[in-house]
C-alpha cells in the first residue's frame, strides 16, 4: 500500500511557505542572470519558468517549489560535486529536444529514496539511466522531439527494494514542452 | 649475558651478515647535487650506451643517491642526461663503465631556458585564463606541445587562419609527419575567433617575455623515486606508437599512428621490426589507432582514414583486411576503434564511424559492416563520439562517449543502446578496459578523473587525478587492483590504489605524449608499458615495490 504524504501541520505550512518564498527568490535570481520577459523564447527563461510553474501547478505549491529548488540549486550543486543528475544540461537543450522527465523516488512510507537507479526506456529501443539525488529527486532530459513522451517508460530500482508503483502526472492537453512528472515508489523486499 | 658474550655475538652477527651478502654485479651509482639545493631528491638520471637504442633511467633518493639495477648496464661508454625542472646537467655528461661499479658525482646548474622544460600541464597551470579559455587547448596536444603555442608571435587576427588551417589536418598527425584530411573539416568561425583572441594573450605577440610566471610541478618524492624506466628509441622519428601491448613471449606490439605499419619490439635487444599494412585508400592519411587482441590472440587494428579494420595473424604474420563497404565509404570515413575480443560468440567485431558519431559492426562471414546510431533517440543538444570500447562475454558492447559524458551499453542481439551519464558533467570518457569482475575502468579525459562503472549494479565511482590538467587518456587495472594511467599533458605515469586512495606519480625522463596504457601482469611487481606518441619511443616502467 502506497501512502502519499499529505499531512499538514502548522509547522509544515510554515515550511511550505518558506519553500515557496525560497523558490521564488531563486527564480528571481535566475531571471536576473537570464533576463526574461513574458513570452521570451530564450530557452533558459522558458525552461526555468516552465519547470517552476509545472511543478507548483501540478504538485502543489510547496512540494513543487521544493522540487524546483532541488532540481535547480541541488541539481547544480550535485553536478559540480559529482552527483548523478548530469545528463541533459538545461543550457544544452536544443530545439530538437523533447520535454524532460522528473520526479520523486519514494518508499512505501513516502520517504525520499536517494541513490536509486532511474531508467527511462524508449519503447522503440534504447534507454537512459540516471540516479536519484539525496532527496530522492531525479531528472532525465535530452530525448529527441520525434520520440513521443508516451513512448518513454520510467522505472526505478535499488538494491533491497522492488518497484511498487509508478505515478505519471499528465500534462495539459497540447502541452509538449513542460517537464513531465513521473514519481516512482519502491517497497522493501 | 656478559659483556664478552655480547661482543662475540655482535662480531658473529656482523660476519654472518657479511658472509650472506650476495656479490654485487657492476653498475653505475652516484649522487646528484646543485649549489642551490645541495643533495637533490627526485632527479631523473638516464644512461644511454653509445649506439644503443635503449636508455635506462633511475631517480635519486632523499639523500641525492641513485643506483642503476645491477647488471642492467653492460660495459661501455654512456651518455648521461637528467630531468629536474629548473636545472641542466653541468657534468659529467658521459662516463665509461667497466667491469666494476662506477660512482659518479653529478652537478646540476640552473637552466637558462625553463620554458623548454615545461610539460603541457605546467603550461596550463602557468597560463592565465579561465578553465573555459583553456579547455580548447586539450585538443592541441594531440599533434604538438603547448610550448609551440606559447613561443608563437601571432596576434589574434593572425592566429585565426592558422587555427582554421590546423583543423584540416588529420587527427593522426605529429610534427614529424603532418597529414591533411581529404574531406574538409567544418570550422566554427566564432569559436576560432574566441580561441585566437585567448591564445594571443598567452604567447609572445605582445613582447619578448611571457606576461605570466612559468610554474613547475614538484619533483618526484619518496615512493615516486623507487622506479626504473627504460626507453626504447624506435628506428624512425615518424613512428608514432599509439597503442602498446606485450605478448606471451615478452615481445612488444604497437600500432603506428602515422604510418601504415604494425610494429614489434624485442625489449631484450631493442630491435624493432615493421609489418607493412597494405594501403586501402591511396592519397588518404595513413596509420592505425586501436590495437586489440581477438578471442584467439590475433591482433586487430583500426585503420583510421584508410577506412576499415585489419586482422594480423600471429602465426603466419600476415594481414587480412576488412575495408568498409563502398556504399558507406566516403572521404570522411574513419575507424579509430576496434573491439574483437568476443568475436567467437557471434562472429561480429565492433568498430566506430567517427565522422557520423556512430558505431559499426563487422560480420566476419560476409565482410559487411552494419552501422548503428546508438543516440538516435536523443535530441540534438549534445554532440557525441563513440570512442574506447570493451565487449563482455555476450559480445555486448560498452563504449565511451568521448564527445559528451556517457558510458553506453549496446545489446549485441537487439542493437538497443542504454546510456549511463557519468556523475561528472562533460567528462569526455576516453579509453577503457573491462576486468574479469565486470568493472569498466576508464579515464575521464576532460574531467581529469579516473573512473569505474560497475556493469553488474550500474554504478559509478570517480577519483580526481592529483595533478591539474593531467587529462588522463586511459586506465589499466592490474592484477593487484591498482590503476595505472597516463596522458598527453603531464609526462607522468599515475599509479592509484582505489582501496587506500593513494596516488603515486612517476615522472618520465622526456616529454611524453602517451595514449593507450598497458600493464604486464606476468611480472612481480607488474610492468607498465606505453608508447611515446610524439617521441618515437616505447616506455617500460618498472616500479620497485
Amino acid at each position: 500500500m502506497i501512502r502519499k504524504s499529505g499531512h499538514r501541520s502548522s509547522e509544515n505550512i510554515m515550511l511550505h511557505q518558506k519553500l515557496i518564498e525560497r523558490s521564488r527568490f531563486h527564480l528571481k535570481r535566475l531571471r536576473s542572470r537570464f533576463p526574461c520577459d513574458r513570452g521570451d523564447r530564450n530557452e533558459n527563461c522558458t525552461h526555468a519558468h516552465g519547470l517552476f510553474h509545472a511543478m507548483t501547478r501540478r504538485i502543489g505549491g510547496a512540494a513543487g517549489a521544493a522540487l524546483f529548488l532541488a532540481l535547480t540549486l541541488g541539481g547544480l550543486t550535485a553536478a559540480r560535486g559529482g552527483g548523478q543528475m548530469t545528463f541533459g544540461d538545461d543550457t544544452n537543450t536544443s530545439a530538437n529536444d523533447g520535454p524532460p522527465f522528473f520526479g520523486f523516488i519514494r518508499d512505501a512510507g513516502g520517504a525520499a529514496v536517494g541513490d536509486a537507479r532511474v531508467t527511462a526506456t524508449v519503447k522503440s529501443g534504447g534507454a537512459l539511466v540516471t540516479t536519484s539525488n539525496g532527496i530522492g529527486v531525479y531528472k532525465i532530459s535530452g530525448f529527441a522531439k520525434s520520440i513521443k513522451p508516451d513512448d518513454i517508460v520510467i522505472s526505478c530500482a535499488k538494491d533491497g527494494y522492488k518497484q511498487a508503483n509508478i505515478v505519471r502526472r499528465p500534462n495539459p492537453p497540447g502541452d509538449t514542452t513542460d517537464p513531465i512528472e513521473v514519481d516512482c515508489y519502491l517497497q522493501k523486499d | 649475558m656478559t659483556r664478552a658474550h655480547c661482543a662475540v655475538a655482535a662480531i658473529a652477527l656482523l660476519l654472518g651478515c657479511l658472509g650472506a651478502a650476495p656479490a654485487r654485479a657492476q653498475t653505475l651509482t652516484g649522487t646528484v647535487r646543485s649549489a642551490a639545493e645541495g643533495a637533490m631528491e627526485g632527479v631523473l638520471v638516464g644512461a644511454q650506451r653509445t649506439g644503443s637504442p635503449i636508455t635506462v633511467t633511475v631517480v635519486s633518493d632523499v639523500l641525492g643517491h641513485f643506483r642503476f639495477p645491477d647488471g642492467r648496464l653492460p660495459p661501455g661508454r654512456y651518455d648521461l642526461r637528467i630531468r629536474a625542472a629548473g636545472y641542466d646537467l653541468a657534468g659529467p655528461r658521459a662516463v665509461t663503465l667497466g667491469a666494476s661499479t662506477l660512482d659518479v658525482a653529478l652537478t646540476l646548474q640552473p637552466t637558462a631556458d625553463l620554458a623548454a622544460q615545461l610539460t603541457n600541464a605546467e603550461w596550463l597551470i602557468s597560463m592565465p585564463g579561465t578553465p573555459d579559455d583553456k579547455r580548447p587547448l586539450m585538443e592541441c596536444m594531440s599533434c604538438h606541445t603547448l610550448e609551440r603555442i606559447a613561443r608563437s608571435h601571432f596576434s589574434a587576427a593572425a592566429f585565426a587562419p592558422v587555427l582554421a588551417r590546423m583543423a584540416q589536418y588529420a587527427n593522426n598527425t605529429i610534427q614529424a609527419r603532418p597529414q591533411r584530411r581529404v574531406a574538409p573539416q567544418k570550422v566554427n568561425d566564432a569559436a576560432i575567433a574566441k580561441l585566437a583572441a585567448y591564445l594571443a594573450t598567452i604567447n609572445l605577440s605582445s613582447g619578448p617575455h611571457w606576461s605570466y610566471r612559468l610554474r613547475t610541478l614538484p619533483r618526484p618524492h619518496g615512493r615516486a623515486t623507487r622506479v626504473v624506466i627504460t626507453e626504447y628509441d624506435l628506428p624512425r622519428r615518424t613512428i608514432a606508437p599509439h597503442d602498446v601491448r606485450t605478448d606471451a613471449d615478452g615481445n612488444v606490439w604497437y600500432s603506428d599512428f602515422v604510418e601504415n605499419v604494425l610494429g614489434e619490439l624485442d625489449p631484450r635487444t631493442g630491435a624493432a621490426r615493421d609489418y607493412a599494412i597494405p594501403i586501402l585508400k591511396p592519397d588518404f592519411p595513413v596509420g592505425a589507432l586501436d590495437l586489440e587482441p581477438d578471442a584467439d590472440g590475433n591482433l586487430w587494428l583500426a585503420l583510421m582514414f584508410q577506412a576499415g579494420l585489419a586482422r594480423f595473424d600471429m602465426k603466419t604474420r600476415t594481414f587480412r583486411l576488412y575495408p568498409v563497404d563502398a556504399a558507406l565509404n566516403d572521404d570522411a570515413m574513419q575507424q579509430s576503434m576496434v573491439m574483437p575480443r568476443a568475436d567467437n560468440v557471434d562472429g561480429k567485431v565492433w568498430t566506430n564511424d567517427v565522422a557520423r558519431h556512430a558505431i559499426m559492426r563487422l560480420d566476419l562471414k560476409t565482410g559487411k559492416y552494419q552501422r548503428l546510431d546508438p543516440f538516435a533517440f536523443l535530441g540534438g543538444g549534445h554532440s557525441h563520439a563513440p570512442y574506447g570500447m570493451a565487449a563482455d562475454a555476450r559480445n555486448d558492447l560498452y563504449f565511451m562517449d568521448f564527445g559528451d559524458e556517457n558510458v553506453v551499453r549496446v545489446d549485441a542481439k537487439t542493437g538497443a543502446a542504454t546510456i549511463f551519464p557519468t556523475p561528472t558533467k562533460n567528462s569526455r570518457p576516453r579509453r577503457t578496459m573491462l576486468d574479469a569482475r565486470g568493472r569498466l575502468w576508464f579515464a575521464e579525459f576532460a574531467a581529469n578523473k579516473l573512473a569505474m562503472f560497475d556493469t553488474a549494479n550500474e554504478t559509478f565511482k570517480e577519483w580526481d587525478a592529483p595533478t591539474p590538467y593531467t587529462y588522463p587518456y586511459d586506465v589499466f587495472c592490474d592484477k593487484n587492483g591498482e590503476l595505472w594511467s597516463a596522458g598527453m599533458a603531464s609526462d607522468r605515469v599515475l599509479r592509484f590504489d582505489p582501496q587506500s586512495g593513494r596516488f603515486v606519480e612517476y615522472l618520465l625522463p622526456r616529454p611524453a605524449n602517451i595514449r593507450r596504457v598497458f600493464v604486464d601482469n606476468s611480472t612481480t611487481p607488474v610492468t607498465f608499458w606505453a608508447g611515446n606518441n610524439h617521441g618515437a619511443a616505447i616506455i617500460r616502467l618498472e616500479p620497485l615495490d
